[in-house]
């Protein structure tokens, strides 16, 4: 037989099982926005690093002019190099249709069979293409819409357009997603290079050090010393290039963005327990006179805290049944959603012991924890105070300063006011509802805000840019002959062609940074408004002046403007005076410089390799492809060519997979706010039973009263959206900063949505009214003696 | 002192016998619109197997007394001994037990929690003071229930009960814990007449059985029952009168 407390406790939630349910659901709801996160959290960030480690990535690439077989064993023999593999990349173009091109970088690999640093894996079609064919990797496939037996066209920049078959498609998890990028990949032999029209050598020395290789100055170091000794063994090294060691590209990125998600899965964490707080406030005001009852017997305060404690962990467990499965299965689709997202796959889906126990322990202490006040508070009620109603409470309508100024509203109609001032009855209740509904607002408004924030961004971004079209060409052309190809193309308007080459940053140590584009536009150029952020753009007599853009400072955050920088320009050391940085989106690290100074500098007077073109009319994909087919059979020699409205609806789409799990989350959150509201109005129709069966005997209708409850609730939605635009305030400031770091390098502008005010009220008070209409349906369809009768 | 059975109860109680023993006893409570003093310097002794009715009007103080020699209310001047035990003296819980173990209190609307059953209502006084081994619980319940007539009821829950049969069951609870003291809060008042009667003769039956019976009611008309009567007018005793023992245990065993 169960003891009479435990029967108590479990037929008293049996009794109430309405509530019994919500307090379950909203603690359910928390466990459930904690375990999802927490589950995607450790599979991704296991399996992300499993997947890159795994390809046995270079711990640094060295570009050597004069590569060959003799070269690769002896640095293999080094006792600090643990592997090293020959390649190359050729960035190229893959026809998608008529005039239709897309990026592809081919890598070419030596010996598909021994594949030993960056590693990548057959997914489908054949391993080891022949000559004239092509393996695809699965990231790209949408870019290009080719699959395994099409044909592709390939373009390299020296070659003339080739068909290859494709064979193959592969998956190489240390590339960025090509989908994301807009690019493909491709994977070829040697031969099908020659095919293709490019002299037939590799240039890429990829290395993997033998120690530290975790440590990018370490590897930066050991890359410099064999270089050094390279060079006295009379090979010519022009580049080294150490990407973050032991992390996937997108390891920050998606770290960051988990980060972000689970801060939000702990505020539904945290409003699930305030909610939790407000329920069992109701059920020890409702269970006053049984406190009162079992202390006359003999109980003790700690008994009757036990009693209720012990309610709660009931409903943390059976919150733990729901919530931990629904957050395990949502948790692993969610990290299977991102692995595709990302381009890697998640080999193993098991999820560590310490996600299960964190939501046990978050599942059964945070409900126990917020509750404990109202608990204490409830037990420790005297017999006298439960079980009996001596003269005036204290603490009813009218003795506090806000009643009395309550009181001094007029105007409204009598149903309105009596709304209105019982609203404010009980003060610490309704402050509790009004903040659990106001962070669900708070969290929506501030999704809709980054929606707004990043459009204006990206779009402010790209409207600063007076063209449509940009291309580049292989090498440099002269400028009147960019000209006279691209102006006459029909629907251009504009051409403007800039100098521009690859620079690395001289550190004190003597050794380089990664390669990084320098471009020459005129200094008064108008195809193109520059965002400063900090400092000035280029005038008219600069000669060593550098404006560095945003993506650039942030690789490089030991810049500053006022700074002297050495740059290395065509192999010579130079001094460069930083005097501003500029916001630039959906750029490659860049230095602009003065067009006159660079020409000098590199003998490029009258040359170009970087067009801009601006189309008239609404449609630059036609005149994009015109531009294609003039190009085709000119000699200009087009290295890469995309159009802006591409690039920029892939920007915006960036932010979709964001937006998406914000809004979850804040619907996840406005969840628990309803049923908070729910509760507080059921509890409060409770309260005010007799009331309400007085209103009734002097002539209220049901109508009546339940209009009454209804405007109650209504009133606290929109209480609650006053709190809640202010609290978004500074969570819209915040995420804009923190989403923009993540994916662009700079913070958004930070933006208030009028519509997303708008559209939270409408739905604060759709909630409100929703859970209010059942507690005053309750109170409308009681009878009036039963109502009287109730005790 | 009395004897058991209460074959020699006292006309009136000395302070060094009381099992109940008020002294200067005064209540006030503070509001909103201002103080009220419920209880004005009470002096009350009652000796072990009295049966006692403390009559008034509402407002007079009545339940005020019961809550102080309960310790259900503390008293804001003056001294309240139960059985040698100085009750303003103890904390909340010591207050708790002592009053689990010492006084049953019944309540005029019986106040049984709704949601366990009648056995289990008594059984719950045993379960928070440890008084008897847990298996033993439920049988001594039962034994109660017998006792007081409703042991048919055991399983049943309370709002199944007519009021008379709920009255009954809260007498059980207050025996649970074999106390030496009954006090009840106007019993009767939510009954009719006949079950009224049952809910009296039961509480006679206890001071046979050397218990002390306490009850506060506003019905004159229950003085018949009792060995002694106490009015309370305005906070203070205006009347305090005694019957002859035998007298009230033959009306005690013909009821």
């Amino acid at each position: 037989m169960l003891s009479p407390r435990l029967a108590k406790t479990l037929r008293d939630l049996w009794a109430n099982k309405a509530r019994t349910v919500l307090v379950i659901l909203a603690i359910a709801i928390g466990i459930f926005g904690v375990g999802s996160i927490l589950t995607a959290y450790s599979i991704l960030t296991r399996e992300i690093d499993r997947n890159y480690m795994e390809t046995n990535p270079a711990s640094a690439v060295l570009t050597v002019t004069n590569l060959d077989e003799t070269l690769v064993e002896r640095v293999q023999a080094r006792p600090d190099m643990a592997d090293v593999e020959v390649r190359r990349m050729v960035t190229s173009r893959i026809q998608t249709g008529e005039n239709e091109w897309r990026t592809i970088h081919l890598f070419v690999i030596d010996d598909f069979d021994n594949l030993r640093v960056n590693q990548f894996y057959p997914e489908r079609g054949e391993w080891n293409p022949g000559t004239g064919e092509i393996l695809l990797e699965r990231s790209g496939l949408q870019v290009i819409n080719d699959d395994v037996g099409d044909t592709a066209l390939v373009k390299t920049p020296n070659g003339t357009p080739t068909e290859l078959a494709v064979t193959g498609i592969v998956h190489d998890p240390g590339q960025a997603p090509g989908w994301m990028e807009g690019w493909a990949y491709g994977y070829i032999t040697l031969d099908t290079l020659i095919l293709l029209g490019e002299e037939p050598f590799y240039d890429e020395l990829r290395i993997v050090v033998s120690e530290n290789a975790t440590n990018a100055d370490t590897i930066r170091t050991t890359a410099f010393e064999l270089r050094d000794w390279m060079q006295t063994q009379g090979y010519t090294v022009t580049q080294i290039n150490v990407p973050p060691p032991g992390e996937h590209p997108h390891h920050g990125q998606m770290q960051s963005l988990l980060f972000m998600l689970e801060a939000f899965g702990v505020l539904a964490l945290i409003l699930s327990g305030v909610l939790v707080a407000t329920m069992i406030s109701a059920v020890m005001a409702q269970q006053l006179r049984q406190i009162g009852v079992m202390k006359a017997v003999g109980a003790r305060t700690r008994q009757i805290i036990g009693i209720y404690l012990n309610t709660v962990l009931i409903l943390g467990t059976a919150a733990l049944l729901i919530g931990l499965p629904a957050g395990l299965i949502v948790g692993r689709l969610y990290a299977g959603f991102t692995a595709d997202m990302l381009n890697f796959t998640i080999q193993d889906s098991t999820v560590p012991y310490w996600v299960y126990l964190v939501q046990i322990a978050a599942g059964l202490s945070i409900p126990a924890l917020t509750a404990i006040y109202p608990i204490v508070q409830g037990s420790r009620y005297t017999v006298r105070e439960a079980v009996n109603d001596y003269g005036v409470n204290p603490n009813q309508f009218g003795s506090r300063p806000v009643d009395r100024l309550l009181s001094r509203i007029q105007g409204l109609g009598r149903i309105t006011l009596l709304s209105l001032r019982n609203t404010f009855r009980r003060q610490g209740r309704l402050t509790l509802t009004v903040f659990t509904l106001a962070a669900g607002g708070a969290v929506f408004m501030g999704a809709v805000n980054l929606y707004n924030a990043w459009q204006t961004t990206v779009s402010g971004s790209y409207d600063n840019r007076h063209y449509d079209i940009e291309l580049w060409l292989k090498e440099p052309v002269e400028q009147q002959r960019i000209e006279e190809v691209i102006a006459p193309v029909e629907g251009v308007a504009r051409v403007e062609s800039w100098g521009q080459t690859e620079v690395s940053l001289v550190y004190e140590d003597g050794t380089n940074s990664n390669l990084f584009n320098m471009t020459a536009p005129p200094v008064d150029t108008t195809i193109m408004d520059f965002e400063v952020i900090e400092g000035r753009w280029l005038e008219p007599n600069d000669t060593n002046a550098v404006v560095i853009n945003h993506t650039l400072e942030h690789e490089e955050t030991s810049i500053h403007v006022g700074d002297d920088i050495v740059l290395n320009l065509d192999g010579e050391a130079r001094t460069w005076h930083v005097v501003g940085f500029i916001r630039e989106l959906g750029s490659f690290p860049t230095a602009y410089v003065s067009y006159d100074y660079f020409a000098t500098l590199t003998g490029q007077e009258g040359l170009a390799q970087n067009v801009k073109v601006s189309a008239s009319g609404n449609d630059p994909a036609k005149v994009t492809q015109r531009l294609e087919a003039a190009l085709a059979t000119s000699d200009l020699g087009v290295y890469q060519l995309r159009e802006l409205a591409v690039t920029k609806k892939s920007f915006l789409d960036h932010i979709v997979v964001l937006m998406t799990f914000l809004t979850a989350m804040a619907l996840l959150v406005a969840a628990v706010g309803g049923l908070g509201l729910m509760s507080t109005m059921s509890l409060n129709v409770l309260e005010r039973m007799r009331e309400i069966g007085i209103m009734r005997a002097i002539g209220a209708s049901m109508d009546r009263i339940l209009q009454i409850v209804l405007v109650e609730g209504i009133f606290i939605g929109i209480l609650s959206w006053g709190l809640a635009l202010l609290l978004s305030m500074p969570i819209t400031a915040q995420i804009s900063k923190f989403s923009g770091e993540i994916f662009l390098q700079t913070g958004l502008d930070t933006v208030y949505s009028l519509f997303g005010m708008g559209l939270w009220l409408a739905i604060v008070i759709l909630v409100s009214a929703a859970a209010s209409l059942y507690p005053a349906w309750q109170a409308s369809e009681l009878p009036v003696n039963e109502i009287l009768a109730y005790e | 002192m009395s004897k058991k059975n209460g074959k020699q109860a006292p006309a009136f109680s000395n302070s060094e016998h009381a099992l109940i023993d008020l002294r200067q006893v005064t209540k006030t409570y503070q509001g909103a619109a201002g103080s009220f003093t419920a209880l004005k310097g009470v002096d009350l002794q009652i000796a072990r197997g009295e049966f006692v009715a403390i009559i008034g009007k509402s407002g007079s103080g009545k339940t005020t007394l019961l809550n102080m020699i309960t310790g259900i209310d503390r008293a804001t001047a003056g001294a309240v001994t139960i059985a040698g035990t100085a009750v303003h003296e103890l904390n909340e819980d010591m207050i708790a037990v002592w009053r689990g173990k010492t006084v049953g209190v019944v309540f005029q609307f019986f106040q049984l929690l709704p949601t366990l059953t009648v056995v289990e209502n008594v059984m719950l006084p045993m379960d928070f003071c440890n008084t008897y081994p847990t298996r033993q619980r439920k049988i001594r319940a039962l034994e109660l229930l017998e006792r007081v007539g409703v042991a048919d009821q055991a399983n049943k829950l309370p709002a199944t009960l007519s009021g008379g049969q709920q009255q009954r069951v809260a007498i059980a609870r207050a025996l649970a814990n074999d106390p030496p003291f009954i006090v009840a809060d106007e019993p009767t008042g939510n009954l009719d007449t006949q079950t009224s009667d049952m809910v009296l003769a039961l509480f006679t039956t206890l001071i046979n059985e050397d218990k002390t019976v306490l009850i506060v009611t506003h019905e004159r008309d229950i003085s018949a029952r009792v060995t002694r009567t106490v009015t309370l007018i305005d906070g203070r005793i205006a009347e305090d009168r005694s019957k002859k023992p035998a007298e009230t245990i033959k009306e005690g065993i013909y009821a």
